[in-house]
């Protein structure tokens, strides 16, 4: 156990970390490079920055959009953002991880802060998962993969909750394995599943005005259906 | 599929290869002219299947239907792009298998009646958490049914005479435009009192006005209301009668044709030496010109703007004076999406409407947040689509428009007119539908007309 515990915390988080860096660096360079090239070509290369930042914004902290729909729904989701961010990072236990197996060092949270944050959390993905699954018609539009993604994310949290209580009903380096094993296997997911929104998502609304540009390259015509067919 | 109603905007022509081959070969073929593969390429793994948009989308508030979903609206589309073009994400395991789902389960009739249910309004995007364009999506897919030939019936129709033959989308032989033009002279005195010329091809004229083209035999009232206007400014203006045609099809569905008619319109500017370029009453004109104006044709230094901001400068600069009492009743307005959403243009329409009317009342929601009448991206134009529009799309503008209590609801955009009407028909709504400048209009009339009405300047 105490074997596979460190082999965990050693040799196979530094393989997720790698993973999950590198593949999100490939995100982004195949997302950048081709937005570039786009802007070189297009003929309008104004960019509305005001209006990028400011719907940017609107999205870090959504209260305008909340009130518009969904506010049940938009508020857990967001807190349920805001401990997945900051629970892995900055619990206690993590930093420590982080200075032994990168090097790195970070503030760590409060306990009794880490705690809430956790079990925000917890009851946040169950409240999407569950929403999920009775929304008729989110249940209708739901693939494997996003219920995936979140019973993943809702065990490493578990796991993680219930390994250091005094009420584990398994022992703690058990629990703490699945613990390292399930983060581990959703950091190597991040890149490869809808969860490299975390990277993605500020640079949508630029892609979309990139993308509506038409190329300066291009003599752009029309050939209309009636005389299809009929060109010399 | 099953769905209970289908509503298919005919192809001008018989589909000549119907086949996911053909489709594919015109996608690459619009990849390559465009950028439309930036956005595709992260929106598949952004979507989180929240379902905002759904809350936004005013089709499917009507129809309730999964495929209007803005989300399933454009999922084809995407996927598609995914599997095929794009050096996949999640590695290269499932990818023959998905191509041949996606092969498999390809329609291209459903494909092609899902992207004209959406009325490319815009507002799905302002609510996604992700900033996933559904517009820009369906007008994609629209782009490459467009380049494999399928461009419904009406739309296809106009666009070709506007392009290609007499010069104008609804067919009008430049004597019909001369008669409209002088007619509309002798209207204005007899209705408004107020004698106003309609200057044609004025060579060197600072302003030429483009309407679009239908409100020559349509809303004589709104060209009247913006001759009025023009002519009380004391603006050197004039309109083309061999070229007069603002509305621009192609913004709906291909590229190619937006720029073919925004480079008539220049060619016209340049004949006729005008500075400036005012584009009459209407939503989807006024964005494509000055959408795509500004950048593709800057450099000829000719400037482009909406009547809209012309008429609200002059009332800011208090060169209109006009009589509130005149339009006592109680007028709800209506915000077009291009206007609003594609232009960012929101204040001066109702700048123009506080300064002419009585009692005028906001729909809820509105500017930037408003819905759509129902007839946007090209759905007002097809004849297949009517009961579409008026059943489904429409749905949720009718019931804003009894809400608000209003006697009359005012859209300045001329297919948003017709949409409105139809709608108010259809839904046997106590309301009349009126332009902006007809409005204004009324409210600058002179009582009764003599022969020392006051002329312009
Ligand atoms: S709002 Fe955006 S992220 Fe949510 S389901 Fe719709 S497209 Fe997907
Ligand atoms: S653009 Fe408008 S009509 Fe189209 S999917 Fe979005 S909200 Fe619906």
């Amino acid at each position: 156990m105490e074997q596979m515990l460190n082999f965990a915390q050693g040799p196979l988080f530094r393989l997720a970390f790698a993973v999950l860096v590198v593949g999100l660096l490939r995100r982004a360079i195949l997302m950048a490079w081709p937005a570039y090239v786009a802007w070189r070509r297009a003929r309008d290369q104004s960019i509305r920055w005001s209006n990028y930042f400011k719907d940017l914004e609107s999205w870090l902290f959504p209260l305008t959009h909340a009130m518009t729909s969904r506010l049940v729904f938009t508020a857990v989701s967001y807190f349920f953002h805001v401990g997945l961010i900051l629970v892995p990072i900055f619990l206690a236990d993590h930093v420590s991880l982080w200075t032994v197996s990168i090097s790195l060092t970070l503030p760590a949270l409060p306990k009794s802060v880490a705690d809430i944050l956790t079990i925000l959390t917890m009851a946040g993905v169950t409240f999407l998962l569950v929403s999920r699954f009775v929304h008729p018609m989110m249940r209708k539009l739901s693939k494997w993969e996003d219920y995936t993604v979140l019973i993943l994310i809702l065990f490493a949290f578990i796991s993680g909750y219930v390994a250091g209580r005094s009420w584990n009903p398994i022992s703690y380096n058990a629990m703490l394995l699945l613990h390292v094993v399930s983060a581990e296997i959703l950091m190597m997911a991040v890149p490869f599943t809808k969860l490299s929104h975390c990277i993605l998502f500020p640079f949508a609304r630029l892609c979309s005005e990139i993308g509506s540009k038409l190329a300066s390259d291009i003599n752009y015509t029309y050939v209309s259906p009636i005389t299809r067919g009929k060109r010399p | 599929m099953s769905h209970k109603n289908h509503y298919l905007p005919r192809p001008m022509k018989p589909v000549e290869d119907e086949s996911f081959d053909a489709f594919l070969q015109a996608m690459e073929k619009v990849l390559q002219e465009g950028n439309y593969g930036v956005p595709l390429s992260i929106f598949a793994d952004l979507c989180t299947g929240c379902l905002r948009c759904a809350d936004q989308c005013q089709v499917f508030q009507a129809s309730g239907e999964a495929r209007d979903v803005p989300h399933s609206r454009t999922e084809e589309v995407i996927r598609i792009y995914r599997e095929f073009f794009h050096p996949r994400a999640n590695g290269w395991f499932s990818r023959r298998k998905q191509q041949q789902d996606i092969r498999e389960q390809f329609n291209l009739r459903d494909l092609n009646e899902n992207l004209y249910r959406c009325t490319l309004c815009r507002r799905c995007t302002e609510e996604c958490p992700m900033g996933i364009d559904h517009r820009l999506v369906a007008r994609f897919g629209r782009q490459v049914l467009s380049e494999m030939g399928i461009v419904p019936q009406n739309m296809g129709g106009s666009t070709h005479e506007q392009i290609f033959g007499i010069g104008n989308t609804s067919a009008f032989p430049r004597p019909a435009i001369i008669d409209a033009l002088e007619f509309l002279e002798e209207d204005t005195y007899d209705t408004y009192g107020l004698k106003c010329t309609f200057p044609q091809d004025k060579e060197g004229a600072e302003y030429l006005i483009f309407h679009p083209v239908s409100d020559y035999m349509m809303e004589a009232e709104t060209l009247m209301g913006i001759g009025i206007v023009m002519d009380l400014i004391g603006h050197d203006w004039s309109v083309s009668t061999y070229y007069a045609d603002a509305i621009n099809y192609g913004l709906f569905f291909d590229d190619g044709a937006l720029m073919m008619v925004l480079d008539k319109m220049v060619q016209e500017t340049k004949r006729l030496k005008a500075k400036k370029v005012v584009i009459g009453e209407c939503g989807h004109a006024t964005r494509s010109a000055l959408g795509y104006w500004k950048s593709h044709f800057e450099s000829e230094g000719i400037e482009i703007m909406s009547i809209l901001q012309v008429t609200a400068e002059a009332l800011r600069q208090g060169k209109l004076s006009p009589k509130r009492e005149k339009n006592p009743q109680k007028i709800v307005l209506h915000d077009p999406c291009n206007i609003v959403r594609g232009c960012g243009i929101i204040t001066p329409q109702r700048e123009i409407l506080e300064a002419c009317s009585m009692d005028y009342v906001e729909m809820k929601p509105n500017g930037v947040k408003n819905y759509c009448g129902g007839g946007g991206g090209s759905i007002v134009i097809c004849e297949d689509l009517e009961p579409f529009r008026n059943q489904v799309a429409g749905k949720v503008k009718a019931d804003q428009i009894k809400v608000s209590g209003a006697e009359m609801v005012c859209a300045p955009c001329a297919n948003c007119k017709k949409m409105l009407r139809e709608l108010v028909d259809h839904h046997k709504l106590p309301v009349t539908v009126i332009g902006l400048h007809d409005l204004l209009a009324k409210s600058l009339m002179v009582e009764a007309p003599q022969d020392t009405a006051p002329t312009a300047a």
